[in-house]
């Protein structure tokens, strides 16, 4: 997809979420003038972007709800359920068209007319036409936007202003000025308009640098914090200054505060409220201050990437500089490179940190998700959200979207009961879903814990056995019992409901998330609810791992699994189950796995060394020649220019510009220990 | 007048129908391949050894970051392997959105083919290799066989093989 | 393209078509630096441009400073209507032929 329409629909993407958050913060309590200016910058954002792209219908769309936004922001009126309800599935016909318009280009949506027509009723004080007496499109092809904001309707009303307006000091594409004041005139009329240029000479001239300000007489009859927030559209660091020229031109409520450019001990009207929070460069909620932070620069993951990517290279060429360290250097080069590696390592933590983003940017879909399941299943739920500040490479995060969402329907659909079961039970009407993140080990931890009705372990028992699993007479341990529900092809919703009964199981959410390099547990107690826990690494570019050797080939092993390394000779004697090689280490029989059989290489007689690994709580015992050492490495893709190669989880660069390849050791345990099922009962 | 344009030029104009083919040799046969597919020529460094892959693959190496596989020519076409010489090269094209290298004993020059030029290929390899060919082109005394780099490095039944 | 330099003995004409917006800038950039390198007097023909993001229209602005500077001038041909009236009715068109 063309860049400029990456950039168009993430950002779209964003303030549809920022809508929906704005809508569903204010369900809980007062309503606040600062939500209503948000979203009414919002709508209008979202209508320039749109029309700028030339998607007519969205940007149609969006001009009604700026339209009905301004009349709740003008006339002060609390936006009652009724009309927050309207709003947001005003958000999803926008979800809606975003997602035809990227799919089928500039198309309508027979939702967009109906919708604006309701709320404009509710708007003029009528009830809600339902969609019932209301199933097709409303005869009238124009929704009733009563207040549809146009330069006609602004001659002869409103209070005339001078304004003062020197442009935010960066252009760029969305910003332009004159784009801007093109806007304003959709709100009022300007006349005396005078431009006074600053322009350097050509050899001075930076091309991105805005220099010049204007001065004009605005005739409006919007307030100046809308005129403001149009002006401080699109880019940062607008000076704006608003003063009323004369007495308002029709009998308007009270005087207007005069406005001048970012003041904070200024009087504390819903005016100035607005202008504080439309300083930055796109609206935000005003408790979202993680979110707000990540909107503060947008540069294009490709870019990052791209950053990423080289900083890549120049790890490798750090450690071939490092490797020839040992040879004779002077002592000048010697300190050179030990400082270089030192900064090396720095900007590569720093890059890194760019591609980092609050898991908030995940977590925020979750409450009207959590909202619409809930109503649909007729139960309660409170969705409680802890450590929202947590940070995460997005590209896992954006990879964890399925398998959370998943994991949340699941707890609504099957572990929160309904309002009566609850009663009945004792426990409060309204289920609590707490969806939590935490950093800790250097991983990132993701919980999901319900107080609903947990894992009946008898009915997974029964289920296992219906399917063949297991016969009447296995008493599988409650791990076992749990795992079954991981595995393909098991669903213990008594109806496959339409909300988590969508195919995908717990068991495509756990190959999700180990192919992320993570874990999903599950605890659960009859009755009291049950917790899921995703462990995944901070990202999945760089990690440290450990390089061995066999033969004349080099590999790695992630360090994180890696328990202990001892010599082979120490082993205690092999033990042969079922042709399977074991290995006592102190007591204890983990399976070998010769790392030279793996990779298809004959034997040698020499003894090596023997590494223990671990993951998912199962180890195994792989038998190398020799270690080379730890070294932070890379992870490169196999599969994006070759394909997948089972029991290497990627390649990395060595020192020396070869490759080496990176085990798998999930891949390898669960290859082992499938080949090895009698291991459980022996052991 | 002196007149100064600032446009951006137009890349080299080609003649109708007629495309350009890097040619090299394999086992005392020519061979050619659409000079567009191809990316770069590189010398050789010994790749790393795929386990359980295919013979013809003889590893994956590094380009500028990238993992790419190098697949050896003459393994592929069935004809014994010969050892490294400075003369040995890989080529890099691309298939399918996937790069991948080619090892050859050497590259011998770019040939300029008309299209209508190329005939299809008569059954003289064996069936197996018959699939790697497209066409044969007859020039200046020398048969240049046209090789089908989808064919050569084919994703799909390398996946399966893999795994 | 939408900016292109022609240049003769005694000027450089400036043609600018179309609609150059943040990205294409760029081109425009170019030839004023061209035309600040080799100074003379230059008619800008902007009759087929459309739309001209105002980081054009400051390049404009500085040209005509350095070449001013110069004794030199830049002048400019018609423009389209809907250009013409942005540029007059945000008061850019008057800063740009008074000075």
């Amino acid at each position: 997809m063309d860049s400029l329409f990456q950039l168009f629909y993430d950002e779209a993407n964003e303030m549809v979420e920022g809508m929906e958050q704005v809508l569903l913060a204010l369900e809980g309590g007062e309503p606040d003038p600062e939500t209503v200016n948000a979203l009414f910058r919002y709508a209008h954002s979202f209508k320039g972007n749109s029309a700028a792209m030339g998607f007519t219908h969205l940007s149609k769309f969006t001009h009604g709800l700026e339209s009905a936004m301004e009349v709740l922001r003008k006339e002060q009126r609390p936006l009652t359920p009724e009309m927050a309800t309207l709003l947001l599935q005003a958000v999803d016909v926008i979800r809606t068209l975003l997602e035809r318009t990227r799919t089928e280009g500039d198309v309508g949506d027979p939702n967009c007319d109906t919708l604006l027509a309701q709320i404009n009723a509710v708007l003029n004080g009528g009830a809600v036409p339902t969609p019932a007496t209301n199933p097709t499109p409303t005869p009238q092809p124009e929704p009733q936007v009563t207040v549809a904001p146009s330069s006609e309707e602004s001659v002869g009303a409103g209070t005339r202003y001078r304004v003062f307006y020197q442009p935010a000091p960066k252009l760029s594409q969305e910003h332009d000025p004159l784009q801007l004041l093109k806007e304003l005139t959709e709100y009022g009329q300007i006349s005396e308009c005078r431009f006074r240029a600053q322009t350097p000479p050509i050899d001075q001239l930076s091309v991105d640098a805005c220099y010049g300000n204007w001065e004009f007489t605005l005739q409006t009859e919007f307030e100046p914090a809308i005129i403001r927030a149009i002006l401080e559209l699109s880019a940062e660091g607008a000076e704006v200054r608003i003063e009323p020229l004369e007495a308002p031109a029709t009998a308007s409520a009270s005087p207007i505060p005069v406005e001048t450019a970012p003041t904070p001990e200024a009087p504390t009207t819903s005016a100035v409220a607005t202008v504080q929070a439309s300083s930055g460069e796109t609206p935000t909620a005003p408790t979202q201050n993680a979110r707000s932070e990540a909107q503060s620069v947008r540069v294009s993951t490709e870019k990052i990437d791209a950053l990423m990517n080289l900083v890549s290279e120049i790890v490798i060429a750090q450690s071939m500089l490092s490797s020839v360290q040992n040879e004779t250097l002077d002592e000048r080069t010697h300190s050179a490179i030990t400082q270089m590696e030192r900064h090396v390592r720095e900007l590569h933590e720093r890059v890194m940190a760019i591609r980092m983003l609050p898991v908030s940017y995940l977590f925020n879909r979750f409450p009207r998700m959590v909202r619409d399941t809930a109503n649909k299943l007729g139960k309660r739920v409170n969705l409680v959200i802890e450590g929202e500040e947590t940070e995460l490479d997005r590209t896992l995060l954006e990879a964890l979207a399925d398998p959370l969402t998943h994991i949340i329907r699941n707890a609504i659909d099957h572990g929160i009961e309904t309002p009566e079961d609850r009663r009945a039970k004792g426990k409060p009407e309204t289920g609590t879903i707490l969806l939590s993140a935490y950093q800790a080990e250097g991983r990132i931890y993701i919980e999901v814990r319900d107080d609903g009705k947990g894992i009946d372990t008898e009915r997974v028992r029964q289920k296992a056995i219906q399917l063949g699993w297991i016969t009447e007479n296995d008493h599988p341990t409650q791990e076992q019992l749990y795992d079954f529900i991981f595995q393909p092809g098991f669903s213990t919703a008594q109806q496959v409901s339409d909300l988590s009964g969508r195919g995908v199981g717990m068991d495509v959410v756990r190959r999700n998330v180990e192919s992320l390099g993570g874990m999903i547990s599950i605890q659960s107690e009859k009755g009291q609810g049950t917790r899921l826990l995703l462990r995944v690494p901070l990202t999945l570019a760089i990690m440290d791992g450990l390089g061995l050797k066999v033969a004349d080939e080099h590999y790695i092993v992630p360090l994180t699994t890696v328990i202990e390394a001892f010599q082979a000779e120490s082993l205690q004697r092999n033990a042969l189950f079922d042709r399977h090689e074991m290995v006592n280490v102190r007591g204890e029989f983990i399976p070998l796995v010769r790392l030279r059989q793996f990779i298809g290489l004959p034997p040698n007689d020499e003894s090596g060394l023997v590494i223990v690994l671990e993951q998912d709580g199962q180890q195994i015992a792989l038998l190398v020649d020799a270690i080379v050492g730890q070294q932070q490495v890379v992870l490169k893709s196999l599969e994006e220019n070759f394909v997948r190669v089972p029991g290497f989880a990627g390649a990395t660069i060595l020192g020396d510009g070869r490759v080496a390849l990176i085990l798998d050791v999930g891949d390898i345990i669960r290859r082992t220990h499938a080949n090895n099922e009698r291991f459980a009962t022996v052991a | 007048m002196q007149t100064l344009e600032t446009t951006t030029t137009e890349s080299t104009i080609q003649e109708q129908n007629t495309n350009k083919y890097l040619v090299f040799q394999i086992g005392g046969e020519t061979y050619g391949v659409p000079l567009l597919q191809v990316q770069e020529i590189r010398t050789y460094t010994p790749a790393t050894r795929v386990p359980n892959a295919p013979d013809y693959v003889l590893g994956v190496m590094n380009l500028r970051g990238n993992i790419i596989a190098v697949i050896d020519a003459r393994t592929r076409f069935g004809l014994p392997p010969v050892p490294d010489e400075q003369e040995t090269v890989v080529v890099v094209a691309q298939v399918q959105g996937k790069i991948f290298g080619l090892r050859l004993d050497s590259v011998s020059d770019v040939m300029d083919i008309p299209e209508d030029s190329i005939q299809p290929t008569p059954p003289i390899a064996s069936e197996a290799t018959q699939k790697f060919l497209s066409g044969v082109v007859q020039s200046d005394e020398r048969v240049v066989i046209l090789l089908n780099l989808d064919e050569i490095f084919d994703i799909q039944a390398l996946s399966q093989m893999v795994a | 393209m939408n900016a292109t330099l022609k240049t003769s003995q005694k000027q450089h004409k400036l043609t600018l078509t179309g609609e150059i917006d943040f990205a294409q800038v760029n081109t425009l950039w170019e030839c004023a630096q061209q035309i600040a390198q080799n100074p003379k007097s230059t008619l800008v023909d902007w009759t087929n441009l459309n739309t001209l993001h105002f980081a054009g229209i400051q390049i404009l602005f500085s040209l005509q400073k350095s070449l001013e500077e110069r004794g030199l001038s830049l002048r400019f041909t018609e423009p389209n209507p809907s250009l013409y009236q942005t540029l007059h009715q945000f008061g850019v068109w008057d800063s740009l032929i008074q000075s």
